[in-house]
């Protein structure tokens, strides 16, 4: 079986299933941080955990089964064993295991998992979070249009090295609704895009030109729906609250909990409160405004360095 | 042993515990006790006491830096300073060294 031996936020990643959206390994010396192999999947006994069709068992193997396309168990953050339904470069596939498996690694791994999209704005990252449907993935669409690099899509892998916070790259890929799609790239993208359970992936730049290390974190934007008539706000959040939004936005919680990660999710919580600026963006969701809003986060982050032509 | 602690003296000498993790948030300190997990936010005259207990202190000084910071009477302080101290040693966030 070929392996591929691939980036994901920075882990070095040798994989039997084909995981074209990322970035070929370059560093022949360094160590296999993840296992990705076929086998067979049973299902978990002490099962200490269950949520819809996750599971975690005593010892801390996490298996998800999605039926007619595959189930899944990751362990120890360096195993993840997979059984297919679907053929092995089907996009089904990699949806869930980028998804899903990518926040389940880093709870296993000790790398705080929150909920949303991240961008690189000149040197730095800012995050876009919020609750499913509050528009991460479109806003970090419309912004990846603009010319700003894509550094992850729904589970953003953040840590503390060297005194600070970094986002760890994942892809250059996003996951829209039809209808944003639309908006922001007009009926015929360059790019055609790939259809999955009612959403379309969209990839934004060759794989060889996405560059995996880690982007100092500025800022997390927490995203809010405007009353009809508002115009874009953002409004900066201090002192406590600024934990309870990035408490609520942890990817997978009851998971986390269950694989005994609370106290770190909760100090890294804290840590994170201190050190990164936390603010409430609120927008219109009139998609036919969402120059408006990309104009408001360049004045605050600047445009990007060279701007793509419309 | 000084876990089982419920209340501090003036007579104590106390100190962050092993149990707690602080962050200053826009200059408000908020504590955590590890095991728990949960939140404590202080204002502002809590957080400099927070700041003031890193090493280990004599409550009684404790009590009357801040007599002189607030220009409060001396009695009233010493009841503020105590009653802040007995929900930090509950809560594990601080220990006591000795007495």
């Amino acid at each position: 079986m070929i392996a591929f031996d691939v980036y994901l936020c920075g882990w070095r990643v040798q994989s039997e299933i084909p995981l074209p959206e990322l970035l070929p390994w370059t560093t022949p010396q360094h160590p296999v941080d993840v296992r990705i192999r076929l086998g067979r999947v049973p299902p978990l006994a002490d099962i200490v955990e269950s949520q819809r069709r996750l599971t975690v068992d005593k010892t801390g193997v996490c298996r998800l089964e999605i039926p007619g396309i595959c189930t899944f168990t990751v362990s120890d953050g360096r195993e993840v064993v997979v059984d297919p339904e679907v053929p092995l470069d089907s996009l089904d596939l990699r949806n869930y295991l980028f998804g899903t498996g990518l926040g389940l690694l880093c709870h296993q791994r000790g790398v705080f998992p929150l909920h949303g999209s991240c961008l690189r704005f000149g040197d730095n990252a800012i995050v876009f979070s919020g609750n499913s449907g509050a528009g991460k993935s479109t806003l970090a669409a419309a912004l990846a249009q603009r010319g700003h690099t894509l550094l992850s899509d729904d589970v953003c892998a953040l840590s503390d090295m060297e005194g600070g916070w970094f986002v760890r790259p994942a892809f250059p890929r996003v996951k829209l609704q039809p209808a944003s799609l639309k908006a922001i790239f007009g009926e015929s993208p360059d790019h055609p895009p790939i259809r999955l359970q009612g959403k379309h992936h969209f990839r934004f730049e060759p794989v060889s030109s996405f560059d995996p290390n880690p982007v100092p974190l500025a800022a997390i934007y927490f995203l809010e729906k405007a009353e009809q008539g508002q115009t874009e706000s953002i409004v900066e959040v201090s002192g406590i609250e600024k934990l309870a939004l990035i408490n609520s936005q942890v990817f997978r919680p009851r998971m986390g909990r269950a694989l005994g990660r609370q106290s770190f999710l909760r100090g890294t919580a804290l840590r994170l409160a201190g050190a990164v600026a936390v603010r409430r963006f609120c927008r219109s969701f009139d998609l036919s405004r969402i120059d408006a809003t990309v104009a408001l986060l360049e004045q605050k982050h600047g445009a990007p360095s060279s701007l793509k032509a419309p | 042993m000084s876990q089982a602690r419920k209340n501090v003296n003036l007579d104590d000498t106390i100190t962050w515990s092993g149990k707690q993790l602080a962050s200053e948030i826009d200059g408000e300190v908020v504590l955590m006790n590890i095991d728990r997990g949960h939140y404590y936010s202080l204002d502002d005259i809590g957080s400099e006491i927070w700041r003031a207990i890193e090493q280990p202190v004599l409550v009684r000084a404790l009590c009357r830096s801040c007599v002189e910071k607030y220009h409060a009477d001396s009695e009233t302080v010493s009841a503020d300073v105590l009653a802040l101290l007995d929900k930090m040693l509950e809560q594990e966030l601080i220990t006591v060294v000795s007495a």
